[in-house]
């Protein structure tokens, strides 16, 4: 009984490939359906990169091409910017620390970096970070806010700004 | 389409199967550079993905502001199926399921705020997880699958090398290529060329991109040096993408070693996020062929004995 009900099942199962086989090579032919997809993504790809490079050159402007990946360009600064910051502070002890030290959120392997883009992109980032810091607490860190002019002198601040920051915010000093 | 045409030599790097190693260890290179750089904002959701988080618009518009009214506890729970997902990459387990959960899940919460993640290697990795997402594999070595598999079949299977469709490998391999390669041009348009920007970047004083020993090295600041870096950087984008995709074997290997130094140089010399370097560097080793996988592994083997 149960040897002939396994027979019959494996009947209708070798039917049902067969059916779906057919199907599959009536309607999709894979090979086919490979190679559109391959060439619709290395052309998408291609328009991606191009979009951000000698489009934008050419044309003054992008096309938005929609998916994620075709967004942005690939190099974050292809002119290097000539006018960095370094931010530090210094606690109770007065010794400086790198401020990326009192972000929470570690940025593994490259802290100060992140912290400077972040600042780039969002001024108030040094805000957050000292309501973050001190939040609850007694704490006070002054922020030491060295700006550089690479043309002049990579090794000495152009400009040093100190700010107080406690439970009641950042003020410059 | 015979296979010496064009086209057809064109899509015999898609198409077929190679050794399923190169893959699998660009899975968890890139699956563990994900984690590394998700899971400490993901881990601390209150600094960074809370309606008072202090936020940055970067990918997707429409999450960027629908987010912001979804309960905490529902952000909550979305970030542990994201790292489940995630950890799922790593260990090779259901990898066309990891990709989707992994990949709809950080750009959600990248999009609802790019500040905690931001980096241009994220372009990337959307991108090798759609792919993933869309052609699945990768877990045919080195993963739960293939042990799983390799129980259930028995004894018999466990002496064949594993072997992997192309396509994915291929698809990771050309967006690696294709973005070295584009950085390369966007830097002539620049006119990298006629300037000496590596002067400008290695002077950089600490904290600021660079790493604190490279400030400190008087000999990496001199024009002679500065200068190489900046033509090393040109040829390398330029030249191993073109080496890599119609060079011959014995130049390919020559382009991949110059490669993998310019990244392995980046990461020494400059801040950038794991995700970036092992996403570039993981990704080159999909150039080496079945012949040069297995001499590797046999003199891996040889010297493990």
């Amino acid at each position: 009984m149960v040897a002939r009900r396994t027979r019959e099942r494996s009947i209708v199962r070798g039917r049902l490939t067969r059916r779906r086989e057919a199907l599959d090579a009536s309607i999709v032919d894979w090979t086919k359906a490979r190679r559109a997809f391959v060439t619709v993504w290395v052309l998408l790809g291609i328009a991606g990169a191009m979009d951000h490079t000698i489009a934008e050159k050419l044309f003054g402007t992008r096309v938005d091409l929609w998916l994620p990946h075709l967004q942005y360009g690939y190099v974050m600064f292809n002119k290097n910017p000539h006018d960095p910051t370094v931010y530090d502070y210094a606690g109770a002890d007065g010794v400086r620390h790198p401020l990326a030290e009192l972000v929470h959120t570690p940025a593994i392997g490259y802290a100060d970096a992140h912290l400077a883009v972040n600042v780039l992109l969002k001024a108030d980032y040094l805000k957050e970070i000292c309501y973050r810091a001190t939040r609850g607490s007694s704490a006070r860190y002054e922020f030491l806010i060295d700006h550089y002019d690479m043309d002049v002198d990579p090794r000495r601040p152009a400009e040093s700004l100190t700010m107080s920051c406690d439970a009641h915010g950042l003020v410059a000093r | 389409m015979r296979t010496d045409s064009l086209p057809g030599r064109f899509f015999a790097a898609f198409e077929g199967t190679r050794s399923a190693y190169p893959i699998a260890v660009f899975r968890i290179a890139f699956f563990g550079s994900l984690a590394l750089h998700f899971f400490p904002s993901l881990t601390n959701l209150d600094e960074n993905y809370t309606a008072g988080a202090l936020r940055t618009e970067e990918w997707n518009h429409w999450l960027y502001n629908a987010l912001y009214h979804v309960p905490h506890s529902t952000l909550w729970m979305w970030s542990i199926v994201a790292m489940g997902g995630c950890v799922m990459g790593i260990v090779g387990f259901l990898p066309r399921v990891a990709a989707i959960v992994t990949g709809v899940g950080f750009y959600m919460f990248a999009s609802f705020n790019g500040r905690p993640v931001q980096t241009l290697a994220l372009v990337d990795a959307w991108a090798i997880l759609l792919a993933w997402m869309i052609c699945g594999g990768g877990a045919e070595a080195l993963s739960v699958d293939a042990t799983l598999r390799r129980r259930r079949a028995g004894s018999d299977a466990a002496t064949e090398p594993p072997i992997a469709p192309k396509l994915l490998s291929a698809l990771v391999l050309y967006q690696v290529t294709l973005a070295t390669f584009f950085a390369g041009v966007e830097k002539i348009l620049a006119g990298w060329p006629w300037t000496n920007e590596m002067g400008i970047v290695l002077a950089y004083p600490r904290g600021f991109m660079v790493r604190d020993w490279v400030a400190a090295s008087s000999w990496l600041h001199g024009s002679v040096v500065t200068h190489a870096f900046t033509w090393f950087t040109l040829i390398v984008e330029l030249g191993a993408p073109v080496l890599f995709v119609f060079g011959r074997p014995r130049a390919r290997v020559v382009a991949l070693v110059a490669y993998e130094a310019f990244f392995l140089g980046i990461v020494a010399v400059l801040q950038v996020p794991a995700l970036f370097y092992f996403l570039f560097a993981g990704g080159g080793l999909l150039v080496l062929d079945d012949e040069q996988v297995e001499a590797i592994s046999t003199r891996l083997r040889g010297r493990a004995r």
